[in-house]
C-alpha cells in the first residue's frame, strides 16, 4: 500500500469510528439480569437502542468515566444513589420492576441440594455475585440474616456470567436473580426463606430529558412484558 | 561500523510520533492519577496482599509450566519439518491471537466439569480444575506458552544444528546432544522466554476469570481484583495498576540486554 493509500485508509477508518458514536441512536445501560428482556424491548418500541449491558456498578464506573447514554437502569437503589450523588444522572430515577433471589440448580441437580444449609457444604462448588454488584449485595444480606455460612467458590463479576456458569453445570448452585433463573430455564430451590430478599429496578434520564426506554417500562405494556419475564411489579 | 544515521523521512516520522504518544499517553495518564500518598497503605491491605500472593503462585507456577511443556515442544517445532509442524505453529500461536475470555471459555468446555475431557478428569481423578488455584495456573499457562515456546524455538533456529551435528559425529545420541550441547547455548533465551511468559501470566485477567471465577485467596489475581476495584475503589485499582507497571518494567529492564541492544 502506498503512503497515500494508507493515509486514505486512516482517514475512512477514523470517519467511521466517529460516524458510530453520531449516527442518532440511542445507547441504553442496562444491568445484567435484564440480558433476557432488552431484545424484547427493541421489538415493542420498534427501535435500536444500543444496550450496554453490565454490572450495574459497572454501568456507573462507565458513566463516571464519561460514557454517553440515554438512560441508566441499576438493579437495586444504592447503586443509583451512587449515580445520583456522584452528580452523574439529572433525571429523577423512578422504580419500574423488581426481582428476587434464588438459589439455582445445576441442571440434574447434580450436586442433589435440598435444603438452604445445603450450600455450606464444601463438597459443592457454589457461585454468588461479587458483593461489588446489586445481586452480591443481596447474597451477603440474606446469607447473614439466614446464618448462612457459603462455602462459596467464586464471586462473579456480574450475574449473568454466573447464571451461566450455573446453566452449564459448572456450579452445583449459585444465589442469582428468579428472572435469570427463568430465562436460562433452571431449576430453583423450593424455598420460602429467601423471600424477603428483594431488589429494586430503578432508571433514569441521564440528561434528565425525557426518553422514549424509560416512559416504556413503566407504561401498561411495558410492566405487562416485565411480567412475562419473571420482574415483579415495582 | 554503521555510517551515521540519515533522517527519517517524514511519512515515517508522522506515524511514528503518533505510534509513541498512543504508547506513552496512557501511561501518563495512569502515573498521575496514581493515589502517591497512600500508595503503601492501599498495595498492604489484605484484599490487595492475598491477590499479589494469588498472583505470584499462578504466575511463577504458569511460567514452571511454560518450561516444562514449552522447551519440548520449541525444539520439535525447530528441528523437525512437515505439514504437521506447520499446523502445531499456528496452534501455538492461537492464544496470542485469542480474545482471552474465549480462551478461557473453550478452557471450560474442554476442562470444566461439564468439559470434553474434565468430565473423566472428575469422575474418574476427582479432579475438579474450575474455580481452583489448579485452574488459574492452566488459564495463564494457556495463554503464556506462545511467548515461551516462540522465544525458545527462533533462538534454536538461529543456532542452527551444525553444533548438533558435530556432537552426534563424536557419536552423542540425540538426547546427550540436547543435555550437553543445545540446552547449554539456550540458557539466555529460555530466561528470556520465562520472563516474557511470566510477565504474561501475571497480566492475565480474561481466561482466569471465565475458567477459574474469582474468590479472594484462592483465584483472584491482581488483574480481577484491579477489575473489581474499578467499580468500588478506583484509587486502589490505580495503585495496583502502578504496581503491575512497575513489574513489567522491571521484566523488560532485565530483558533489556536482549532487546534494547543497539
Amino acid at each position: 500500500m502506498t503512503f497515500r493509500g494508507l493515509a486514505l485508509a486512516t482517514l475512512a477508518a477514523a470517519t467511521a469510528l466517529t460516524g458510530c458514536a453520531d449516527d442518532g441512536s440511542s445507547v441504553a445501560l442496562v444491568p445484567s439480569s435484564m440480558t433476557g428482556i432488552v431484545g424484547e424491548i427493541d421489538l415493542a418500541l420498534e427501535s435500536e437502542t444500543d444496550w450496554v449491558i453490565a454490572g450495574s456498578s459497572r454501568l456507573v464506573a462507565q458513566l463516571a468515566d464519561g460514557a454517553e447514554a440515554e438512560i441508566l437502569i441499576t438493579a437495586d437503589a444504592i447503586t443509583m444513589d451512587d449515580a445520583a450523588a456522584r452528580g452523574l444522572v439529572a433525571g429523577e430515577p423512578v422504580v419500574f420492576a423488581g426481582n428476587r433471589l434464588v438459589v439455582a440448580l445445576a441442571p440434574g441437580n447434580p450436586g442433589e441440594v435440598a435444603h438452604l444449609s445445603d450450600l455450606n457444604r464444601g463438597d459443592l462448588l457454589i457461585g454468588v455475585c461479587a458483593p461489588e454488584v446489586p445481586c452480591g449485595r443481596l447474597a451477603a444480606e440474606a446469607a447473614d440474616a439466614l446464618d448462612l455460612d457459603l462455602s462459596i467458590d467464586t464471586e462473579e463479576p456480574n450475574v449473568r456470567s454466573l447464571a451461566n456458569k450455573v446453566a452449564s453445570g459448572e456450579l452445583d448452585a449459585g444465589l442469582i436473580y428468579a428472572t435469570d433463573a427463568a430465562d436460562l430455564e433452571l431449576e430453583t430451590l423450593d424455598t420460602n426463606a429467601l423471600a424477603p430478599f428483594v431488589t429494586s429496578y430503578l432508571v433514569v434520564s441521564v440528561d434528565g430529558e425525557t426518553s422514549t426506554i424509560a416512559d416504556f417500562l413503566v407504561s401498561p405494556a411495558g410492566q405487562a412484558l416485565l411480567a412475562t419475564q419473571g420482574f415483579s411489579r415495582p | 561500523m554503521s555510517a551515521p544515521p540519515r533522517p527519517t523521512p517524514r511519512p515515517l516520522a508522522i506515524p511514528a510520533a503518533l505510534a509513541v504518544g498512543l504508547l506513552s499517553l496512557p501511561l501518563i495518564g495512569l502515573l498521575q492519577r496514581a493515589p502517591w500518598s497512600t500508595l503503601v497503605e492501599r498495595l498492604t491491605s489484605e484484599a490487595i496482599l492475598d491477590a499479589i500472593r494469588v498472583s505470584l503462585v499462578v504466575s511463577i507456577s504458569a511460567s514452571l509450566c511454560c518450561v516444562v511443556l514449552g522447551l519440548p515442544l520449541a525444539w520439535v517445532l525447530a528441528r523437525q519439518e512437515g505439514r504437521l509442524i506447520a499446523v502445531l505453529r499456528v496452534l501455538v500461536l492461537l492464544p496470542m491471537v485469542l480474545p482471552p475470555v474465549v480462551g478461557g471459555t473453550a478452557l471450560l468446555f474442554a476442562l470444566g466439569r461439564r468439559g470434553l475431557f474434565g468430565e473423566w478428569l472428575d469422575r474418574w481423578l476427582g479432579i475438579t480444575l474450575p474455580f481452583t488455584t489448579t485452574g488459574a495456573v492452566v488459564a495463564a499457562t494457556f495463554v503464556a506458552l506462545p511467548f515461551f515456546v516462540t522465544t525458545v524455538e527462533s533462538a534454536l533456529r538461529d543456532d542452527g544444528v551444525e553444533l548438533d551435528e558435530a556432537a552426534a559425529v563424536t557419536g552423542a545420541s540425540p538426547w546427550q546432544t540436547f543435555v550437553h550441547v543445545t540446552l547449554p547455548g539456550l540458557r539466555p533465551s529460555i530466561a528470556a522466554g520465562v520472563a516474557l511468559a511470566w510477565a504474561r501470566a501475571l497480566g492475565e485477567f480474561g481466561a482466569t476469570i471465565t475458567f477459574a471465577g474469582s474468590l479472594g485467596g484462592r483465584t483472584r489475581t491482581l488483574p480481577v481484583e484491579t477489575f473489581l476495584a474499578l467499580e468500588q475503589d478506583p484509587e486502589t485499582a490505580v495503585a495496583v495498576s502502578v504496581l503491575l507497571l512497575a513489574i513489567s518494567l522491571s521484566v523488560l529492564a532485565v530483558l533489556r540486554g536482549r532487546w534494547l541492544r543497539r
